[in-house]
């Protein structure tokens, strides 16, 4: 379903290449559960967020679905993610000025999806998530467990193939972690491809296999 | 979508309630500002669009060169007429007018009073002015010597409310019989008048060599051009022609002449600096500034928008990551936040128009103006609104949008705001808005307080005569006029009154012009010279100082048949040396109202007074020459004392009774008609004021914003600061300090374009105030004050909070 090869992501500090990414091969396939794993700093968020076409590789090629992505124009790329990408942050991310429902519902604005078909398929997932009750609400009114389901609910809406989630549990107590942990293990039994940045061991154990990030080399 | 952002657009307004305020009360003040100068000016373009054929009627005035200059005259030789009809077939009809001077006498049954203003018109007046007769027929209303067309305030009061068509009235000197009654003349019609006499009434008093005089300029004359007929080649033709036949003429008289079209739309706005118009003027200089004001003013609350959002963009930025992470593309953010600040603008669309509803009464008060607004009841104008709505959004919302939907979502979610957007160039944007802002507000403080101080100047120069306390009317019936000298001495002696004088040219009023001549070789030399024809009481009446020589006195038998008294200005137009050696030098005049054809008053100067100007300071004192010549005499003028002012009139109304019991007394004081002179300077020192002050007030909004802004950016740096040992001072200071910067910057740019500006303005008085560089000074020190004022609030309030808190919230 993606694979990188050879690719680099560097800054220019003070006239020198630093280099956040070296050098990258990886292979993820449809169906699988990675946790990627590494030191702060290591280029974690950074592998995650090229892969999730947020950010540009300095040097690479980059594969996704089949389609040579270091190729793509902006646009067709935009579109590509749109479609098939959800993320996840540690930070929820959340928009303060609208409630739950409407967090959850702009992903589908952006896909011009039609508003009867957007509420059915919005009341949908807030009956999945059993957050009914609290599409009215505004993010500030909810406990972090609550609001980081209603961003997983989010990156969900529009079924993609593939959820990114950079440590989607890192602000969360323990048994709230769990919580999200079920949800990721159920959605990857469904079939949807699930790569996680975490520094739980615990969490990785959930998922089907572990990348190692050391200075911004597989290791 | 536009539901979901709909509804992050309101919640934001409500969220940040100061910076929306801000936003939306000095956009809706700019707008409503703009709407209210957008009426009047529209109003001002509307004059005599509505006559049938608007497009091919012209009016033709003469640009007039003598020795004191070139100057445009609005009346002209009844030659023009006579020479259009006869060899120009471009021209369908012409139209000669003639204004009466004066007020005219009016008299049905027991019901009489005066009119003031009547023109004389030919037969096809009804041809060009588009004006609807409730009474009469407009082909023939002028076509009877013995007719006269009123309007309905004159019908109703001379002869109440049956029909007035075919009764008889009495006017000047005449039965007239009523052959028109004219509806309220359109507000937007040129001229203002309250009875038309036909030309036939007067045709047996114009001699035909009179008709034939290229120097008599006294007719107002309109052209209705073929329909396709090319203005300007039609112009050239006619000018050739005239000057060719007249110049040779009128040289002779020491002036020349070339005509020039006026089309019937531009009369009312580009007739201001006219001279002996009669017309309701505008003036387009000051519709022009007016229309740049507006524009100012919006341009200064759209630049409080743009300042406010850019500057407040990064509380968006979360929200603009979010939208891009979950598919947004660059060009939906934009439309959503241009969107956004349409919607702004269209609210402060609605509440500029309220504001205009509620302000134009006071609006068409102060402009003697009848415009309606309503957008509820027009729909062009609801259109239109909406419109300037949608644009003003735009304009004030797009650079924001942009520069809003650029922000990369990674730098964001990441936590790293300040990279998100290019913040350097965003400052520098800022702070030339800024700068932009106060230069404007300078501006318009510097012109509106040299505009205040010449209208100050104009009402207060010394004229060289003293226009106080004096009450002047016009003599009436034979019996006064023939007894003058008892009447006027009956008046000296009412208790109150310090004296009088009877004369025919007062500052003012009507002042006849006629040649002086100076004689030497052969027929000597002409000049032409305003005329005062006076009693031996004029000049102590009126305050005129002799600077020279001496006041005409009874004990010189000469003085009534051979002397004349001369002004400064006369002393240099006819070269006489100074006002010393004039005295004694002979001086010619061809006297009025005789029966021999060259006869000749030769007299000697033997007084010269101080310059006095008898007409308004928008004109140089012309050569004048005062006589003795009791048969033009016309108006009487009472110095009164300003104790017991009720009684005094009284005294004098009791003499007027004696002397013309069956004519009402109909008097005016003076300082009055000089005060009405200056009204359109005074209208725009007015309006200056007001949109200074909204122009400041605005720009000082969006500096609270921003001031607001920046200290709730740097309340950590406070903070520190606090700690480290800063005084509230040093932190009012530093805040303060940046915008004092950019408003002084403001202030070197404008003074010198404002300088400019205005010294151009003045040279169109010919008596003015010099330019003042401490008026400019004080202009910027009133704009930096002001803005310090603005910024210092906010800044105090920043420093004065506590470090700890400040640190602690971070
Ligand atoms: N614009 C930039 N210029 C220079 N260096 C950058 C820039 N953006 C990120 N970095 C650096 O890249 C490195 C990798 O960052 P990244 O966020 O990918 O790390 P991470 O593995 O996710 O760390 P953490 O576990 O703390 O989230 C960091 O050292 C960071 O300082
Ligand atoms: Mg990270």
């Amino acid at each position: 379903m993606l694979e990188f090869k050879g690719i680099s992501k560097w800054y220019n500090v003070g006239g020198n290449k630093t280099y956040i990414l070296n050098n990258v091969d990886l292979i993820i396939r449809e169906g699988e559960f990675v946790s990627i794993m590494g030191p702060s700093g290591s280029g974690k968020s950074t592998l995650l967020h090229i892969m999730g076409m947020l950010d540009e590789p300095s040097e690479g090629y980059h594969y996704f679905m089949g389609q040579a992505v270091h190729l793509l124009k902006e646009k067709q790329r935009s579109q590509l993610y749109k479609q098939h990408i959800g993320f996840v942050f540690q930070a929820y991310h959340l928009i303060d000025e609208l409630t739950v429902y409407e967090n959850i519902e702009t992903p589908l604005i952006y896909q011009n999806v039609k508003t009867s078909e957007r509420k059915a398929m919005v009341a949908d997932i807030l009956d999945r998530f059993q957050m009914v009750g609290k599409k009215d609400l505004f993010p500030t009114q909810l406990s972090g467990g609550q609001q980081q389901l209603v961003g997983i609910a989010r990156a969900l809406i529009a079924s993609p193939r593939l959820l990114l989630a950079d440590e989607p549990t890192g602000n969360l107590n323990s048994k709230q972690g769990e919580e999200i942990m079920e949800i990721f293990k159920k959605l990857n039994n469904e079939g949807v491809t699930i790569i996680q940045v975490t520094h739980s061991e615990k969490n990785a154990g959930y998922g089907s296999r572990v990348i190692n990030l050391l200075d911004g080399r597989i290791s | 979508m536009y539901k979901n952002y709909f509804k992050i657009a309101l919640r934001n307004l409500a969220r940040n309630k100061f910076f929306s305020t801000i936003n939306i009360i000095g956009l809706s003040i700019g707008i409503a500002g703009c709407l209210l100068i957008g009426l009047f000016v529209w109003d001002e373009l509307q004059y005599d669009r509505f006559h049938k054929d608007a497009d091919r009627i012209f009016r033709i005035y003469d640009k007039s060169t003598n020795s004191q200059g070139v100057s445009n005259v609005a009346p002209t030789s009844p030659m023009f007429e006579t020479t259009l009809n006869n060899e120009f077939p471009e021209a369908e009809q012409s139209l000669r007018i003639l204004n009466i001077y004066g007020e005219n006498f009016f008299r049905s049954g027991d019901k009489k009073g005066y009119e003031e203003r009547g023109i004389i018109a030919e037969e096809n007046f009804f041809d060009f002015f588009t004006l609807p007769l409730i009474e009469g027929n407009p082909k023939q209303a002028l076509s009877s010597p013995y007719g006269v067309v009123i309007t309905q305030e004159v019908k109703k009061k001379y002869l109440g409310d049956g029909e007035a068509l075919g009764k008889t009235i009495f006017v000047g000197s005449d039965n007239m019989k009523v052959t028109g009654v004219l509806a309220k003349l359109p507000e937007h019609f040129h001229m203002e008048f309250s009875y038309i006499i036909p030309m036939l009434n007067v045709k047996k008093e114009l001699n035909e060599k009179q008709m034939q005089s290229w120097n008599w300029q006294q007719f107002f004359t309109y052209v209705k051009l073929k329909p396709n007929t090319n203005k300007d080649a039609f112009e050239k033709k006619f000018q050739k022609l005239i000057t060719a036949r007249a110049n040779p003429v009128t040289k002779e008289g020491g002036f020349t002449y070339i005509p020039f079209l006026q089309r019937v739309t531009d009369i009312h706005l580009h007739s201001s600096d006219f001279k002996f118009d009669i017309i309701k003027a505008g003036n387009i200089t000051y519709v022009k500034a007016l229309s740049i004001i507006a524009i100012f003013v919006l341009l200064i609350a759209c630049f409080n928008f743009i300042n406010l959002s850019t500057a407040r963009s990064l509380r968006r930025a979360k929200e603009v990551g979010v939208r891009k992470v979950v598919g947004a593309e660059q060009r939906q953010i934009w439309a959503q936040f241009t969107g956004e600040s349409i919607f702004i603008s269209l609210l402060a669309t609605v509440l500029a128009s309220i504001i205009a509803y509620y302000f134009l009464p006071s609006l068409n008060h102060f402009t003697e103006k009848h415009i309606v607004f309503n957008p509820l009841t027009s729909v062009a104008l609801f259109v239109f609104l909406v419109g300037l709505g949608i644009v003003v959004g735009i304009f004030a919302g797009i650079y924001p949008a942009i520069f809003i939907s650029r922000f990369n979502p990674i730098y964001i979610l990441k936590g790293m705001k300040s990279r998100a957007g290019k913040g350097g160039n965003n400052q520098i944007l800022r702070k030339a808005l800024v700068v932009i802002q106060f230069a404007l507000s300078v501006f318009l403080i510097s012109c509106a307080a040299i505009v205040f101080k010449q209208v100050d100047y104009m009402h207060h120069k010394d004229l060289g005569f003293n226009k106080e306390q004096l009450m002047f009317f016009p003599m009436r019936g034979e019996n006064m006029k023939n007894n003058y000298e008892t009447f006027k001495n009956e008046i000296i002696s009412s208790s109150g009154v310090v004296s009088a004088t009877i004369a025919y040219g007062y500052p003012g009023d009507i002042v006849s012009g006629d040649d002086i001549i100076v004689p030497g070789n052969g027929k000597g030399t002409t000049y032409p010279a305003r005329q005062f024809m006076i009693d031996y009481d004029y000049l102590k009446t009126m305050g005129l100082h002799i600077i020279a020589g001496r006041d005409f006195s009874k004990s010189f038998a000469t003085d009534s048949t051979s002397a004349f008294i001369i002004n400064e200005t006369a002393v240099k137009e006819l070269g006489l040396g100074t006002p010393e050696t004039a005295i004694g030098k002979r001086l010619d005049w061809h006297p009025w109202n005789t029966d021999k054809e060259d006869s000749l008053k030769k007299g000697f100067v033997i007084g010269v007074v101080k310059d006095f100007n008898f007409s308004s300071l928008h004109e140089k004192v012309n050569t004048a020459v005062l006589q003795i010549f009791p048969s033009a005499y016309w108006k009487v003028a009472v110095k009164v004392q300003t104790a017991n002012l009720k009684s005094t009139i009284s005294q004098v109304e009791k003499v007027w009774n004696k002397y013309s019991p069956e004519y009402p007394i109909s008097y005016k004081f003076l300082d009055q008609s000089f005060d009405e002179m200056y009204r359109a300077e005074e209208k725009l020192s007015a309006l200056l004021w007001i949109f200074t002050g909204l122009a400041i007030f605005i720009g000082c909004l969006g500096l609270l914003g921003l001031a607001t802004f920046a200290a709730e950016q740097r309340i950590k740096e406070i903070g520190i600061r606090k700690v480290l040992g800063a005084s509230a001072t040093n932190i009012t200071g530093m805040l303060s300090g940046d915008f004092m910067k950019l408003v002084l910057l403001a202030a070197i740019i404008s003074l010198p374009i404002a300088w400019i500006t205005l010294s151009k303005w003045l040279e169109e008085f010919p008596y003015r105030i010099s330019m003042n560089a401490w008026l400019f000074i004080l202009s910027a020190a009133v704009a930096l004050v002001v803005a310090l004022f603005t910024v210092s609030f906010q800044a105090i309030r920043a420093a004065s909070s506590n470090p700890v808190k400040a640190l602690r919230t971070e």
